[in-house]
């Protein structure tokens, strides 16, 4: 991990070591965010049947079957397998693109951050939240879960998360759509520097699946603005053997307009298809991205969206 | 043809290889930043190529205006084969060399021709514009500058070619010396046209054709220059008299230029006819602005190229110093100036003389110097032109030498180391020294201690004795002893010696007069400012027949003349050598300057102990008179350049010689000369720097578009 703290944040290090830095981040981010809002933004699932087991000394009796009960004669009680509303998969990249970070974080760590804050977020709502990171191939695969310790383990997985190569992030994103069978939220935390019409098929098939898709897309302000002046060799973050010479004044005009016109895309694609598109510059803090994004999806709920 | 002004500037070049160096530095030093978002920056492999030759041109574009400035200060000019008009102006800096001779007083059309030359000079200046530069030369004997170095502003140039018109010309013309001075003032010229015009009536000795060797260096060091000036010779004809012609009077020739009063002097002068006519004129013999009664006498009538030789004889009673001249009557001679030729001259009041007598006679006219004493200051004489002294040898003191201003030894044997050292200051400090030699003197002792080895002054050594024999007039020579070589029996011839002392002339001395056997007979040398006369024979009446030979009187009145006056003698200075006038007797202490009345200017007095002088470096021809506040005054005089009176012209050999191998041309139309300079061949020199500088420009502003151009980015 990289150790440039958020000075905001003004981390003890004792609390730092007892927890991981970004349990720790991403629980402060949250109790910011928490307090901004009312009511979970995230609600409208049942609570879901497990299994049954043989009743034990101890067990409520409310929770007995007695349905089950008069067919066998034996008592039996119903297991819930969690107490959640959502079932969330937190979908981050780490791949090459996402190690670049200059005037601020890197990509991926600010993905980090925003993911275990939701990750947080919702498992102290008692969502179930699982985790996808991947480089060139799917890296970690951390079913969804409820249960507050494994907000822990979502944190270990995400830190584990190494820069890998160039990514096609449609290719993860269909392989997910295919493996997920119940319908949940698809959060997916990447720069989306890919073929814009891969990326947008990948994004549908996830709807198609009926998924909820909420894109966060984290941007540097370098990429945003190309601010460069001087010429310099840019090296594919991606493709060691790739780089270009590059004089910024001649080129920025066209770079801005290519850029934007990505980025332009792939916000109305997914809009068009009804999923949510957040930009997540890492110029700006996690708790104002997740402020952000939930105001946004609280007053897009009182419209009438599911 | 193209050539440039400022041939170092083109070093300014290399600063073209800056935007190069740059570009490859940039090139290496380009940092390298990691990056993610790769696929917008890749605009393909057509969009980079256009980038790189936007790049490239943007680099040629900053090559090229560096070089086209550098180019522009280089200021390159198109010669006048070229004949692209680019629109460039072509400045030019101009020297004019008047020829500042007696023959351009001549009438022309109009007025003198130097006048003419002036009315020209102004009406071209007038055509001069903004950044033109002049320099102006009157080449005389010697080349006068009058604005030097180049000026660009006009005033002054306009004011002495004013003054040009206003005065005459003197003497002769040098007007190669004119040339190489003009080349060195157009050495540190700016401008890239120059012009080089004489303005001359093409009279040949100004132009010194036959000097060729000075020709071929001046050639050289045109060769040399970095711009090539173009050379005009404007000529200004004289309107040619069929009828007259130009009569001159040669260089004065004096008997003596210090004399006594009533000591006769006899000036010799030459009147030469130039042409074309034939001419008859009036002579007569001037002194001190007045005429000598019965001088006047008329010349001719003298055929074209003939010469008239006269001789005039006259003595001036004032002491002092006076100016001799011969002049012809007025009369339709196209150049004034050599009518009239001058010769200075100085009245002494008695030369002191001191005896030595080596053998005094027991009896009278038996010693060494009685007859010698009896000839110079005869006994009845009341105002004697020379004060003779007799003592013997050991009265050779500081006290008895005083004031005198020549010594005589006669026949003395030797000298104590006292006497010789004080014989030694004598002659050095300009008096004169007769030594005869007899049968008494010491020769071992003349040469160790006089001659080469000793003090260096005696003229000759002394071999031995030998005799008889006779003076052979034949080989008297100089201005004392020519006078009595003279006639078809001179009666010096008739004299004879008993013996005489043979001599072998020591370096620097000149043999005046020899006996019948060869040997020198009279031995001279100069000895600092004084003289030394060595006589191989003693002068009393053992040693031979002199003193009583009628020319013994005369003879030794001569050389007395000669060695007491040699450094007080004004001498007549050729046109350049600088004119040095005694200022006799010196002014106070308390004066430091004289006036020079020919020029009403002031000249510094130079002292050397008690004597004082001036020294006109740049004298005309003609007679110069310098005075001072207590009433002195004193003359010298310049004599002519006589080719002046020369009026012969270049001819087309001569001028087809001088124009070879270099654009000297020669025009006699002044407008032509100005079409030539102004409209035509010349000008057609055009400096491009201007053309240059706008593609600099362009090429700046070219720079600007692109650099934004690709700043903005094209897509």
């Amino acid at each position: 991990m990289n150790s440039d703290l958020d000075p905001e944040l003004n981390l003890d290090p004792t609390a730092l070591a007892r927890f991981g830095r970004l349990e720790l981040l991403a629980r402060l981010v949250v109790e910011g965010v928490m307090s901004g809002l009312h009511k979970s933004p995230f609600k409208g699932f049942s609570v879901e049947f497990a299994e049954h087991r043989q009743y034990g000394p101890g067990d409520e009796i409310r929770h007995i079957d007695w349905r089950a009960f008069g067919k066998s004669d034996r008592y039996f009680v119903k297991e819930f397998e969690e107490e959640t509303n959502l079932k969330a998969y937190l979908v981050v990249d780490a791949s090459g693109s996402m190690a670049y970070g200059l005037s601020t974080a890197t990509k991926l760590e600010h993905a980090r951050k925003i993911a275990a804050s939701l990750a947080y977020l919702m498992i102290s709502q008692r969502d179930a939240v699982g985790l996808i990171t991947f480089d060139t191939e799917a890296r970690a695969m951390i079913p969804p879960r409820s249960a507050p310790g494994h907000f822990s383990v979502l944190c270990r997985a995400m830190e584990q998360a190494q820069i890998g190569g160039e990514t096609p992030l449609s290719s993860i994103l269909h392989g997910l759509a295919e493996r997920i069978k119940r319908r949940g939220l698809v959060v997916i935390l990447s720069d989306g520097f890919d073929e814009l019409g891969t990326l947008t098929n990948a994004l549908r098939h996830l709807r198609h699946r009926r998924h909820e898709v909420l894109f966060l897309q984290i941007l540097t302000p370098e990429e945003e603005n190309f601010p460069f002046r001087r010429s310099a060799k840019f090296r594919n973050l991606e493709r060691v053997d790739n780089q270009l010479r590059v004089d910024p004044n001649s080129l920025r005009a066209a770079y801005l307009e290519r850029f934007r016109t990505h980025c332009q895309g792939l916000s109305e694609a997914l809009r068009a298809m009804n999923a949510d598109y957040q930009k997540a510059s890492t110029v700006e803090t996690p708790d104002r991205i997740l402020l952000d994004y939930l105001a946004r999806r609280a007053s897009a709920s009182r419209g009438g969206r599911a | 043809m193209i050539g440039l002004v400022n041939l170092a500037m083109l070093a300014g070049l290399a600063g073209m290889v800056i935007p190069l160096a740059i570009h490859l530095l940039h090139r290496q030093r380009d940092p390298v930043i990691d990056w993610g978002a790769m696929q917008f920056l890749d605009l393909g492999k057509q969009s980079r190529r256009r980038v790189q030759i936007t790049e490239l041109l943007l680099m040629l574009a900053r090559m090229a205006v560096l070089g086209l400035v550098a180019l522009a200060l280089a200021r390159p000019y198109l010669n006048p084969s070229v004949t692209l008009n680019l629109g460039g102006s072509s400045r030019r800096d101009v020297v004019m060399i008047f020829d500042g001779s007696d023959s351009m007083t001549r009438m022309g059309e109009t007025a003198t021709l130097r006048k003419e030359s002036a009315t020209w000079a102004k009406r071209f200046l007038g055509k001069l514009g903004a950044g033109d530069s002049v320099a102006i030369l009157d080449a005389r004997d010697r080349v006068e500058p009058l604005v030097s170095p180049l000026a660009y502003d006009l005033k002054a140039p306009l004011q002495q070619v004013q003054f040009v018109g206003a005065t005459r010309g003197f003497g002769s013309s040098d007007l190669p010396a004119g040339l190489a001075e003009a080349f060195r003032i157009l050495g540190s010229a700016q401008n890239s046209v120059s012009d080089v015009i004489f303005l001359s009536d093409a009279q040949r000795h100004a132009w010194r054709p036959g000097d060729a060797r000075r020709w071929s260096l001046l050639k050289q060091l045109y060769a040399k220059m970095s711009i090539k000036p173009n050379l005009w010779a404007l000529s200004f004809k004289p309107t040619i008299s069929t009828e007259g012609g130009n009569a001159s009077v040669s260089e004065l020739i004096l008997s003596r230029s210090t004399l006594t009063p009533g000591l006769p002097l006899q000036v010799s002068a030459t009147v030469t006819n130039h042409g074309p006519a034939t001419l008859s004129r009036t002579v007569r013999l001037m002194v001190d602005g007045d005429e000598v009664p019965g001088t006047s006498q008329v010349v001719g009538p003298l055929p074209a190229g003939s010469k008239s030789s006269l001789v005039f004889k006259t003595a001036i009673n004032n002491v002092g110093s006076h100016i001799v001249y011969v002049e012809l009557g007025r009369g339709g001679d196209s150049i004034g100036s050599d009518d009239t030729s001058f010769a200075a001259v100085r009245v002494v009041e008695a030369l002191d003389t001191l005896l030595i007598d080596g053998e005094p006679g027991t009896e009278p006219l038996t010693g060494e110097v009685d007859f010698l004493r009896a000839a110079l200051a005869p006994t009845d004489d009341r105002t004697p032109q020379i004060r003779a002294k007799v003592i013997g040898q050991v009265g050779l003191t500081t006290e008895s030498i005083r004031e005198m201003s020549m010594i005589v030894l006669a026949n003395v044997d030797r000298f104590t180391s006292d006497q010789l050292a004080l014989l030694g200051r004598f002659v050095e400090g300009g008096g004169g020294l007769l030594i005869t030699l007899g049968d008494r003197v010491d020769e071992e002792f003349y040469n160790d201690r006089l001659g080469a080895q000793g003090l260096g002054w005696l003229p000759a050594r002394l071999v031995g004795r030998k005799g008889p024999a006779h003076p052979e007039p034949s080989t008297f020579v100089g201005p004392v002893m020519s006078g009595f070589g003279l006639g078809e029996d001179p009666v010096l011839k008739a004299c004879e010696f008993v013996n005489y002392t043979r001599l072998e002339p020591s370096a620097g001395a000149a043999v005046t007069a020899r006996f019948d056997t060869g040997d020198p007979w009279l031995v001279e040398k100069s000895v600092g400012k004084g003289r030394v006369l060595l006589v191989a024979s003693a002068l009393d009446a053992e040693g031979g027949t002199l003193p009583v030979n009628p020319d013994f009187v005369p003879l030794v009145h001569e050389w007395a003349m000669a060695l007491g006056t040699s450094s007080l003698s004004p001498r007549t200075v050729s046109p350049g050598e600088p004119l040095v006038i005694e200022l006799i007797p010196p002014p106070s202490a308390d004066v430091d300057s004289v006036k020079h009345v020919f020029r009403a200017g002031k000249v510094p007095i130079i002292r050397d102990g008690e004597r004082a002088y001036v020294r006109i470096d740049d004298a005309d021809a003609g007679s110069h008179r310098v005075e001072w506040p207590e009433g002195g005054f004193a003359y010298g005089a310049v004599k002519r350049d006589e080719a002046e009176s020369d009026m012969s012209e270049l001819d087309t050999a001569e001028i087809a010689k001088l124009s070879e191998g270099w654009p000297l041309r020669f025009v006699n139309e002044p407008d032509q000369l100005e079409v030539n300079i102004f409209g035509g061949e010349s000008s057609g020199r055009r400096e491009t720097w201007r053309v240059l500088v706008l593609a600099a420009l362009g090429g700046l502003c070219l720079e600007v578009w692109m650099t934004r151009r690709m700043v903005r980015g094209r897509g």
